[in-house]
């Protein structure tokens, strides 16, 4: 299961919290959050960011690169 | 040829015979991205529809302006277009390839059964007792009419509104000033992967400290603008090997007057002396564009605002920070208050109204933008005036009613897109690239049904205008319970 989080480079634009089909995504002051306690895993918020600002990780921790076509 | 004649300071053009050049049941006016929805709809609706268009190819700002950057909601007419960049590898993450997405609209709006007219100027409309009857278009053939029983404003500028006597607006309302202009650029010979790791993109995303450094050192010869305003990442291009393009958005052109051709050509003059500038002090100073190049400026110049008609509701800007819905709501949007500095560096990202009877500085976001309000950041507060813990933090999307696309006084025709009616805050967050297209749907489809129902525009029934989209595979709020 790979787990999401909202990286450096977010923009605010809002496309993550707009995409999320749990409306698991809200905006901060200076960033956007995805609360981990909603996220379905889905992926959507990662497809969605314009800006590359999210990264995807393992849920033991470990990063991974993802490979885009 | 005329002769020289004057009259009262003007030379007169003796009367013109023009041809009528077709007989269309609708006629799009623009094939940016509300047009291009707009002709889409009406013609699988089954009228006969012309889309007329000033450049050489459609999709306006989103292709032939380089803004790659499809932002909002992904619904309808617009998924499609999306899904069918997608296949082929000309879209990813919300960033798309223009010189693909020039292809994917010809094709759709051909299999359409679409009349493309490109390279033609939309010079005037033809109106007969307030009932618009169709418009005039200049090009290589000349000076020539086109006759429509509908016709749809997507002009950006409403141009065909302002033609036909409507009554339009322009402007900030203190002082009449226009959102800033951009001219967009691409670099090739990028390296993504250097630039996503590095130490810049993670402590300052958009270049605030080094801009701020190259400016004081005097590198920078003035602050065209405080920050990077966006970067995309251009998908199916070679990656991994250092010959990455991106597209900036960093330009910033102030004191617009974007009706006026005089100062259209000093901002693409000042876009391109920009880029020469800015490509250069990137290449200097930006991890993983050490090897960076220009490939192009955009050939239409970003205006984010110019005119708006004044239709039968002016969307305010308290209905954007309160995300008041309307029983005609026919797109969504979810951009956010969002000014670029008119006379200056930076954007401002709220907006100042009255609630309760106090002076409030309203943002939806919080304390964010390049500029605070006069009485301070802390003075910040959301739709209802309340600040701190209070300050609402579930942001919500902006409805935009049927009523903004229908112009008053004159029968027959709509507008979509960046000229919708909407007061100058408002329509800061209704000018994306999804909601264009989303919006130029809804006046299409809103355009067929009343034709089939022999009725005018502003008179077709909310509800069946709404389970219409919705049947299309609209978003209008259904997702949101709104």
């Amino acid at each position: 299961m790979k787990i999401y989080l909202i990286d450096h480079g977010c923009k605010k634009c809002g496309s993550c919290e707009m995409a999320c089909p749990a409306q698991a995504i809200y905006m901060l002051e200076d960033t956007a959050v995805i609360d981990q306690k909603l996220c379905r895993h889905c992926g959507i918020c990662y497809d969605s960011c314009p800006t590359e600002a999210i990264s995807v990780h393992e849920d033991n921790n470990q990063k991974q690169e993802q490979e885009k076509p | 040829m005329i002769p020289l004649t004057y009259k009262e300071g003007r030379i007169v053009n003796p009367e013109i015979l023009m041809p009528v050049f077709g007989e269309f049941d609708v006629a799009v006016c623009g094939g940016g991205m509300a047009g291009f929805g707009a002709a889409i709809a009406a013609a699988r609706m089954g009228c006969k529809t012309i889309l007329v268009e000033r450049e050489s190819a459609l999709g306006g700002l989103a292709t032939v302006g380089l803004v790659n950057i499809p932002l909002d909601f992904l619904a309808g007419i617009g998924k499609e277009m999306i899904q069918n960049l997608e296949a082929m590898n000309g879209h990813w993450h919300r960033n798309s390839d223009p010189e693909k997405h020039k292809l994917v609209l010809d094709r759709m709006a051909v299999q359409a059964g679409v009349t493309l007219l490109l390279v033609s100027h939309v010079v005037e409309a033809i109106v007969e007792n307030d009932v618009i009857k169709g418009v005039v278009v200049e090009n290589k053939s000349g000076r020539q009419a086109i006759l429509a029983k509908r016709v749809i404003d997507c002009t950006g500028d409403a141009d065909v509104a302002h033609f036909a006597g409507c009554e339009t607006m322009a402007g900030r309302p203190s002082d009449g000033k226009h959102q800033a202009c951009s001219l967009e650029f691409r670099l090739g010979g990028v390296n993504w992967e250097k630039y996503a790791e590095s130490d810049l993109k993670k402590n300052d995303p958009q270049w605030i400290k080094l801009i701020q450094e190259c400016f004081d050192s005097g590198e920078l010869p003035y602050m065209i603008d405080n920050h990077l305003n966006w970067l995309t990442h251009v998908p199916g291009r070679p990656q991994k090997s250092q010959r990455d393009e991106v597209s900036i958005c960093f330009s910033h052109s102030r004191n617009c007057r974007p009706l006026d051709a005089v100062d259209l050509t000093r901002m693409y003059l000042e876009g391109r002396e920009q880029a020469d500038i800015l490509s250069k002090f990137i290449k200097r100073n930006i991890p993983g564009f050490e090897d960076s190049y220009l490939i192009d400026t955009g050939s239409l110049l970003g205006v984010r605002e110019s005119r708006r008609v004044v239709g039968e509701y002016v969307l305010k800007t308290m209905d954007v920070v309160r995300a008041n819905t309307f029983e005609d709501t026919i797109a969504i949007t979810g951009h956010h208050l969002d000014l670029h500095n008119p006379d200056g560096p930076g954007n401002i990202k709220w907006a100042e109204l009255e609630i309760d009877g106090k002076t409030c500085y309203v943002s939806t976001l919080g304390k964010v933008g390049s500029w605070p309000p006069p009485t301070g950041w802390d003075s910040i507060t959301d739709g209802w005036g309340r600040s701190g813990d209070q300050f609402q933090k579930k942001r919500l999307p902006t409805s935009i009613p049927y009523r903004s696309l229908v112009p008053l006084k004159i029968d027959n025709l709509l507008v979509a897109g960046r000229c919708l009616s909407a007061e100058f805050m408002a329509q800061a967050c209704c000018r994306l690239i999804l909601a264009c297209i989303n919006m130029g749907q809804a006046a299409g489809t809103a355009t067929a049904m009343s034709l089939k129902q022999n009725i005018v525009p502003r008179k077709v029934d909310h509800k069946l205008l709404r389970q219409q989209l919705l049947a299309d595979g609209c978003e209008i709020g259904q997702t949101f319970n709104l």
